[in-house]
């Protein structure tokens, strides 16, 4: 019957589990950690907290765009810069519905406008988005002269 | 850079959408695709551009046919596009 005893190294780290001819200079531990990444106190004899997950660290990434979209007499005049904004129309005073090209899900991106203005997602439809521009947050809703946006997935 | 004009009528309110070339057919599927029966059969028109002013109606009689799929709409659309069968002030009434 062998006899499986478990080791870590000088630091504690674990090795692994031997029966006959455990690695040289390793230290024999009654027990195996829960999870590998553990570490052996070699003073308090026992195994350590097992490590947080490292965080997720993910660039936001550009999902579409209309970087420049001027408007006269209440008519979308050009969607220019665009990047997966196949269509857009005024519907009302400072709301606009755009189209998109693709479907980019259920979960609505984080827009960013690129100019002063405020541009808010009020509806989300994954193929399209209903945008509401104000003068600043909560404030009045305005039909800009032109304005532009990026729709950003993180 | 030329954009396109598209008027199609939804849930009967006429909408005049602004479309970057070649994304025709992708929006008016996506407009029409809760219509009852689906956007196939349904009648737009697409231009270049259109003269200014208010559209409030539009008479789709010879319009574009929207077909089964986007890809083949978008040929329909580009066929319109390329020998107009009629002209915006034929067809669109101003306010």
């Amino acid at each position: 019957m062998s006899s499986i005893k478990y080791y870590v190294a000088e630091n504690g780290s674990y090795l692994g589990s031997w029966d006959t001819n455990p690695p040289s200079g390793s230290i024999e531990v009654p027990n195996p950690p829960d999870d590998a990444r553990q570490v052996w106190d070699i003073a308090a004899e026992e195994w350590g907290a097992v490590p947080a997950p490292e965080p997720v660290q993910t660039e936001p990434v550009r999902v579409a765009c209309a970087l420049r979209v001027p408007v006269v007499d209440d008519v979308v005049q050009v969607i220019g810069g665009s990047y997966r904004v196949a269509a857009m129309m005024l519907m009302d005073t400072g709301t606009f519905l755009a189209i998109l090209s693709e479907n980019l899900g259920e979960t609505a991106p984080y827009l960013i406008p690129n100019n002063g203005v405020s541009i808010e997602i009020t509806e989300w439809g994954g193929d399209y988005a209903m945008l509401e521009i104000r003068d600043h947050a909560g404030g009045t809703l305005i039909t800009p002269a032109s304005f532009g946006f990026s729709l950003y997935s993180v | 850079m030329d954009m396109s004009k598209l008027i199609l009528e939804r849930a009967s309110v006429l909408e005049v959408w602004t479309c970057v070339p070649g994304a025709e057919g992708i929006t008016i599927h996506q407009r029409l695709k809760n219509e009852p029966g689906g956007p196939a059969g349904h009648k737009v028109w697409v231009w270049d551009s259109i003269p200014s002013g208010t559209v409030i109606a539009a008479d789709f009689t010879d319009g574009i046919v929207v077909q089964s799929t986007a890809s083949l709409t978008q040929t329909a659309v580009n066929a319109f596009k390329a020998a107009p069968t009629h002209t915006p002030t034929e067809v669109l009434t101003y306010a």
